[in-house]
């Protein structure tokens, strides 16, 4: 997708446009045996886009975002978005850091931030509806933070085609 | 100043705050319902993508049917007039069952089908004890709706949006259905155990008559479910003396993995409460 210098807008519908497709990919259905294992694509490119560009993605992306998955999966109103804007949040303000790490290293951050979203709907849910807490909750978090690599190259090959800057 | 007071950790206690909020307020009353079914609309968008290969099928087979579906069609169409027969029985039967009804001078709403809908998602985990279906408010469904599979009970519809509806199964920790036992008439509540295919029966005596393979039936109690559907099956009873009460799982008929059409009844509660008080009248 390359959209060009002149193409104003739709340069700035790349960040969107990717993030609309997270979350479509988060709520396609899985296979019995990967069930437990669904990554969260949500996850993977808000970190990517708030890692690129903090200036521009930040806790308002995240928290919306979460909001977009509690009405698609008919969850509590707010129960994705405080993770997902927490995960903006420790990004935006870590970004130089979390920026000069070896992608292995990013990993290793992206499973304790999906471990962390994870847990907060995990817990709201035990809270509010019962739901008794297993640990195979987290093998998505896992799966999440294995994938990283392969968003990462996916999504700065789409950011340096488009230009967008690095602020 | 002002502008600097705005950091990204500012906006996110505000936001954090706002969330709180909102799952207090969504939590305790029903004041987004309206909003729910109105903006669950934008699920219809990866609904739709997801379902193109299998329209793209459907639509193939239509224009060129092959051996198997003309065999297929076949065999509906002998089977559709065994039922057509059958139902001239069935129609006899009802007028006749019109007839004593009236004698008793029972109230009784008129017979409205149920309505068929499709298994379209299944929940992933934490959410893994949900399904939705791809009838939504347009179709008439409600929250509280019985959902039936052609084995027994599935659940109840918790969330409807436009064209799509949530369905939560029996197996939900959150979700209880009063049943009443088949061998006996013993009535109790069912509770769902947050495990795949097994609900248990909590707070029962141990002396209570409760054996395995023990036939559970909706006891129409409650008003949701009509008295008598197939729920479950009762696969464990453990009596341990230090206990205060039976431990009883149950599996349920319906099988979420294996069901693809669902039926969804209507003013299930209103026939029954109708029915059962023109029975017990005389």
């Amino acid at each position: 997708m390359n959209l060009g210098d002149d193409n104003m807008y739709g340069r700035r519908l790349v960040i969107p446009a990717t993030l609309l497709c997270a979350l479509f990919l988060n709520v396609i259905p899985y296979p019995e045996w990967a069930k437990w294992a669904h990554p969260d694509w949500v996850t993977l490119a808000l970190f990517y886009w708030c890692l690129a560009l903090p200036h521009r993605v930040g806790v308002g992306y995240g928290w919306s975002l979460g909001l977009l998955l509690d009405v698609m999966q008919f969850t509590l109103f707010g129960q994705h978005a405080i993770g997902k804007a927490l995960i903006a949040l420790l990004v935006v303000y870590a970004y130089p850091r979390l920026r000069r790490y070896h992608i292995g290293q990013q990993c290793v951050v992206i499973l304790l931030l999906a471990s962390v979203d994870i847990g907060i709907v995990v817990w709201v849910q035990h809270v509010a509806l019962g739901l008794q807490i297993h640990a195979q909750f987290w093998w998505a978090a896992l799966s999440t933070a294995l994938l990283w690599p392969v968003a990462y190259l996916l999504l700065r090959k789409l950011h340096r085609r488009n230009r967008l800057s690095w602020r | 100043m002002f502008a600097a007071r705005r950091t990204p950790l500012y906006r996110f206690l505000l936001l954090l705050f706002v969330a709180l909020g909102l799952m207090a307020i969504d939590h305790r009353n029903d004041l987004f319902v309206p909003v729910r079914t109105m903006s669950s609309a934008i699920n219809l968008a990866p609904q739709a993508l997801l379902n193109l290969p299998a329209k793209t099928q459907q639509l193939l087979q239509q224009y060129y049917p092959d051996a198997r579906l003309q065999r297929k069609y076949a065999a509906l169409l002998t089977k559709q007039l065994e039922l057509e027969v059958r139902l001239q029985r069935y129609d006899a039967l009802q007028a006749e069952n019109e007839r004593l009804l009236a004698l008793l001078s029972a109230t009784r709403t008129p017979d409205q089908p149920g309505l068929l809908a499709e298994i379209i998602e299944f929940g992933l985990p934490p959410l893994a004890h949900r399904v939705t279906l791809n009838r939504g408010a347009e179709a008439g469904v409600y929250v509280g709706q019985p959902v039936l599979t052609p084995d027994g009970v599935l659940g109840q519809v918790s969330a409807v949006g436009v064209r799509h509806s949530v369905v939560t199964l029996l197996t939900d920790p959150s979700h209880a259905i009063p049943v009443q036992v088949q061998r006996n008439g013993l009535r109790t509540i069912a509770q769902g155990s947050g495990v795949a295919g097994q609900i248990n029966v909590p707070f029962l005596p141990l002396q209570v008559d409760l054996h395995n393979a023990d036939i559970l039936l909706t006891s129409g109690m409650g008003g949701s479910f009509v008295a008598g559907l197939k729920v479950a099956q009762v696969q464990e009873v453990i009596s341990d003396a230090n206990e205060e009460f039976l431990s009883v799982h149950a599996t349920p008929f319906a099988n979420v993995k294996f069901t693809k059409q669902v039926l969804l009844l209507r003013d299930g509660g209103a026939t029954a409460t109708a029915t059962e008080e023109g029975a017990a009248r005389p």
